[in-house]
């Protein structure tokens, strides 16, 4: 068993009745995303979306390319102010917060490409990412190592174990812009679990990976939902999508066409017409 | 000649601290700071009108308010300044604007300052500048070589503590951020990080230390006017970081010698040949080919920005026996 997080094991597949039992804790989703839209010009890249994602559950995020997918993560993320609609994580609504706020409290995402500190060692680009670490406030950084070194002696401690559960102990001193595409891909869920989040929004993790650190991560995600964190899988490796996420929302020029589990919603003719380009 | 080492000695301390300055911001967080030298004018500006004394008292000299205030009064207030300065140009320029578009009202900015500066005689005596700056230290008696030389100790010393906060600053849990920011703006966002605060901060700290360098210069020589701190004064700093090592403090202080120093400095003990400009062109054109080279084939500088490593457990201050029994206590 290899440790991924605090707590964590990885190599444990959760079995979909736990995953049920944390979501029933729960009154309200951790993420509700409601009548979203945002054009751009004249174009609607996303168009009244609404799903939820509860916690410890993985929701895929899926559509022919163009669909906006990767509008409607940035939206979620942040990043991208919608025309209309909320987006409530943990009860809060974060349209018209600053970008950065989504993180702090606790949704992080990571990036299809380029998602690394490129001249940061891969130690360096997990450190980033601890929320009020001492030290990072100039009077900390100023106060001197005596002030921060111990705080950061334990995070680095974490970075390894974290590094190990993803077979990247040896790495910690390489710069990430040294990394394969797929080690590059682990340094950012790396990263992100240094974040403590409750959910992460993931954009196209597979893509461009091996088979084998594909599976690496495939089992990561897995470990992680069973710590309780939520994911909100982009991908268009429908069958990590399968074997991951319990719940798949299908969008199309913007608009959610459809939502369910992979086998019912891989039946439907109208996601098979999007999706597949075929005529109905 | 001892005479003029003490001048290349300043030069040099003051270029190495102003490049330190502009490391931190460009160096550390990419923060493309064009308007750079437009600080180190606002630091010596402030330290001449806390020196000169009341306009009044200076009958040939306009400038909108003096006073005298002893050492090191005037260049706390230049540092105080310069850091004002500092997040005011940030909050126009860094808010909204992204990378090159920043650098370009930087620029902008710069040049503003410079032509208002010139244009407005009654604010700071205008394009012919402020003279009959009093030096520091009044109160100690040497003679005068060795006055300069005092000046070049205190300098020094002054260097030292930049030094100091500049390697607090970048080896410390901030410094990391700000490099992440520098090489992932949209990362450093998804992260949680506040990249418009980290680069406030890297303005108005960069701009103190830029102002303490203006300081410094304008009491050692005792005369500011516009025409030294022109547009092209930024990119002779920028070359220094550039062919030193951006990210590295002994690279930028290697780099402020050679250019700042040797290059700029000492260059002025050549013969003029035929037009006595021709060694200030020559300067500033070989200046631009050097930052080409340099962004070309070695972009990391002389002494590239250091690989930071981290103890491991056995390396740490935890002696390697008492490593080796809990490990085995834990069996």
């Amino acid at each position: 068993m290899t440790p991924v997080a605090d707590g964590v094991v990885a190599e444990v597949e959760r079995p979909a009745a736990a995953a049920a039992a944390v979501a029933s804790h729960r009154t309200e989703p951790l993420l509700a995303v409601e009548e979203v839209s945002v054009a751009f010009g004249g174009l609607r890249a996303v168009d009244r979306l609404s799903f939820e994602v509860d916690p410890g559950t993985i929701v895929g995020l899926i559509g022919p390319n163009g669909a906006g997918k990767s509008t409607a993560l940035k939206i979620i993320g942040g990043e991208v102010r919608p025309t209309s609609g909320r987006v409530r994580f943990d009860g809060t609504d974060l349209v018209g917060t600053a970008p950065h706020e989504a993180a702090r409290r606790g949704l992080v995402r990571t990036f299809q490409l380029g998602g690394e500190f490129g001249r940061l060692t891969v130690m360096e680009n997990l450190l980033v990412a601890v929320p009020g670490m001492k030290g990072q406030s100039l009077l900390g950084a100023l106060a001197g190592k005596r002030f921060w070194r111990a705080s950061q002696d334990a995070e680095v401690r974490r970075a390894r174990d974290i590094l190990s559960g993803l077979q990247l102990r040896d790495k910690e001193d390489a710069y990430a812009s040294d990394l394969s595409g797929g080690q590059r891909k682990l340094v950012e869920i790396a990263r992100a679990l240094m974040a403590r989040p409750k959910m992460l929004l993931l954009d196209e993790p597979m893509a461009g990976v091996n088979r084998s650190l594909a599976r690496r991560i495939e089992e990561t995600l897995s470990s992680l939902r069973a710590e309780g964190i939520a994911l909100l899988l982009v991908e268009h490796e429908l069958g990590s999508v399968e074997r991951l996420c319990e719940r798949v929302v299908v969008m199309a020029s913007g608009s959610k066409i459809a939502e369910g589990d992979m086998s019912e919603v891989r039946s439907r003719d109208d996601v098979l017409s999007a999706y597949l380009g075929r005529r109905r | 000649m001892s005479y003029y080492l003490t001048v290349m000695a300043m030069y040099i301390l003051i270029g190495i601290i102003a490049a330190w300055g502009l490391n931190l911001q460009f160096g550390e967080t990419g923060v493309l700071n064009f308007a750079y030298v437009m600080f180190i004018a606002a630091g010596a500006y402030t330290t001449a009108v806390f020196t000169l004394g009341h306009p009044s008292a200076n009958g040939t000299q306009q400038y909108f308010w003096g006073t005298h205030l002893p050492f090191p009064i005037p260049w706390i207030a230049s540092m105080a300044v310069g850091a004002v300065l500092g997040v005011l140009v940030g909050l126009v320029s860094l808010r909204r604007l992204r990378g090159d578009y920043q650098a370009m009202v930087m620029l902008v900015v710069s040049l503003i300052a410079t032509y208002l500066v010139s244009a407005n005689t009654g604010f700071l005596n205008g394009q012919t500048g402020l003279a009959l700056i009093p030096a520091p230290f009044g109160s100690v008696h040497l003679s005068e070589l060795n006055y300069r030389w005092f000046f070049v100790a205190v300098t020094a010393v002054v260097a030292l503590l930049v030094f100091d906060v500049m390697r607090r600053i970048t080896g410390s849990p901030l410094g990391r951020t700000m490099r992440a920011v520098r090489e992932n703006e949209a990362a450093a966002v998804a992260l949680g990080t506040n990249v418009v605060k980290i680069r406030l901060l890297t303005m108005a700290v960069g701009g103190a230390i830029a102002a303490l360098a203006g300081a410094i210069e304008v009491q050692f020589i005792g005369a500011w006017s516009p025409a030294g701190w022109t547009y092209p004064e930024t990119f002779g700093l920028f070359a220094a970081v550039l062919v030193g090592g951006r990210g590295n403090l002994g690279g930028v202080a290697l780099g402020a010698f050679l250019v700042q120093g040797l290059f700029l400095e000492g260059t002025v003990l050549l013969p003029s040949l035929g037009n006595p400009d021709l060694v200030g062109a020559v300067q500033w054109i070989t200046m631009g080919v050097m930052i080409m080279l340099f962004m070309w084939f070695r972009p990391r500088g002389v002494l590239p920005e250091r690989r930071r490593r981290f103890a491991t457990e056995a390396r740490s201050r935890v002696p390697l026996l008492l490593v080796r029994a809990q490990r085995d206590a834990r069996g």
